[in-house]
């Protein structure tokens, strides 16, 4: 049986807490690490330099891990999906390439606002772009989501937590974590037998008695 | 009151593989209830529900609701420990001074509703939640290794944390995969005429991949040694 509430949460409760002060401006490690993926980004793309631009999206991880902002969350599924893009039409928009500079400019320039602008310009245009694109480029968009997720879970942020903060579902992201090796490196502590014969208990099987 | 209380992750796991069947008989066998809480119901019916993806997989849950094989149990308590939880595990760990945002509220509605109905345990899918209750340690060693950084730990936090969720006992759909194999659940899988392969084995071993490749955090050896074990 559990354990039953703790004096502390009762004092807690009875002090009555406040939590969620939400972030107005960019954590500086975040922009700093935002504008070093943005560098590489923008230097691949435009070299049509396919070479490691899929692992771009990856580096940073880490803080949309840590932070959890929207900022570092949307340029690791934007930078992902334009690696999706040049891999299949072996081309990229000039303009995509521009609005890229642009944002990583305003960003040196602490111009938050117009940066997070252009990012959502250059979203929305990459989805325009082309009609017969259209329902790829969704779809890329929506792996990316789910990739950049199973990283983030992968960086030890549960999976409720996970999928909120790329507003994706939790049924796409168990399906997806599933088929990676995320989950076969993580030491455990309690043993498949102690976890077997505790069930066991709850379900009153003393001993395997009944295959199939 | 005797009772499992279920995260999103297996109820998720056990509907993509059409194993959502196996809870009306182990529900039968353990004699108790099984509860879910709103934010889970939110993510296994309401959310799939309003959308085109997994609204046929949220119509197969909602069976479970409507003969009570799953019921939603609720009280402004739990929902007051739940944010509690949330708030003081989510201040625990600083990663380049910023608190990391571990779990989500509706994880700490599973915990906290386990504890007021003081259930026998959670099922839990998902790592790190699980991880949390079994071995924080552990888990803050895998956070310094994965995000490559020194974790900051609030030691008064993070001793409350861990009287809150000590005494938990967590099991994954993995688990419940097994038990309903000894059980023999699984009987109506078996064809006598079928020669051609051991078909006990493949049943199991179908069973755990199954659930391992739809999410459940479980590894590829544990699902071995569970083989050796259930076919020894």
């Amino acid at each position: 049986m559990f354990s039953t509430i703790s004096e502390e949460f009762i004092k807690m409760k009875n002090n009555k807490n406040c939590m969620g002060d939400e972030k107005q401006i960019i954590e500086e490690k975040v922009r700093c690490d935002i504008i070093v993926v943005l560098d590489k980004l923008i230097i691949k793309l435009q070299r049509k330099d396919i070479n490691d631009l899929g692992n771009i999206s990856n580096e940073i991880i880490h803080c949309a891990s840590v932070f959890q902002d929207v900022h570092s969350v949307s340029i690791a599924v934007v930078a992902y999906a334009l690696y999706k893009i040049v891999e299949r039409e072996d081309n990229i928009d000039p303009q995509f390439i521009t609005r890229l500079i642009k944002a990583r400019n305003y960003l040196q320039k602490y111009k938050i606002e117009r940066f997070n602008k252009e990012i959502n310009q250059l979203t929305k245009e990459i989805t325009k772009k082309d009609r017969q694109l259209n329902l790829y480029i969704k779809h890329v968009f929506n792996e990316a989501e789910i990739k950049k997720g199973s990283k983030i879970y992968d960086h030890g942020i549960s999976l409720a937590q996970t999928a909120k903060l790329l507003n994706i579902s939790q049924w796409e992201l168990m399906k997806y974590i599933g088929k990676t090796k995320v989950i076969d490196f993580l030491p455990e502590k309690i043993d498949v037998k102690q976890r077997l014969q505790f069930t066991r208990l709850l379900f009153r099987q003393s001993t395997v008695n009944n295959k199939v | 009151m005797k009772a499992l209380v279920f995260d999103s992750g297996p109820i998720i796991s056990l509907t993509i593989n059409n194993l959502l069947w196996i809870l009306d008989p182990l529900k039968k066998k353990f004699n108790g209830e099984f509860i879910i809480t709103p934010s889970v119901y939110g993510e296994v019916i309401t959310q799939p529900l309003s959308t085109k993806k997994y609204k046929l997989e949220a119509l197969q849950v909602l069976p479970y609701f409507n003969n009570n094989t799953l019921d939603i149990y609720f009280n402004k308590s739990i929902q007051d420990y739940a944010q509690y939880l949330l708030d003081l595990i989510n201040s625990c760990f600083k990663a380049f001074g910023n608190n990391i945002q571990l779990v989500h509220f509706a994880e700490m509605e599973v915990i906290s509703c386990a504890k007021f109905v003081k259930a026998e345990a959670i099922v839990i899918d998902e790592r790190t939640t699980r991880k949390l209750i079994e071995d924080p340690e552990g888990h803050v060693r895998y956070l310094e290794r994965k995000l490559g950084t020194k974790i900051t730990i609030d030691m008064e936090k993070f001793q409350q944390m861990k009287e809150e969720l000590k005494n938990l006992r967590v099991i994954r759909s993995i688990e419940l995969a097994v038990i309903s194999f000894e059980l023999g659940l699984y009987k109506e899988f078996t064809d006598a005429k079928f020669k051609q392969v051991d078909l006990n084995k493949a049943i199991l071993e179908g069973v755990l991949w199954g659930i391992k490749l739809n999410g459940c955090s479980v590894r590829e050896d544990e699902i071995n040694e569970i083989i050796n074990l259930e076919l020894k």
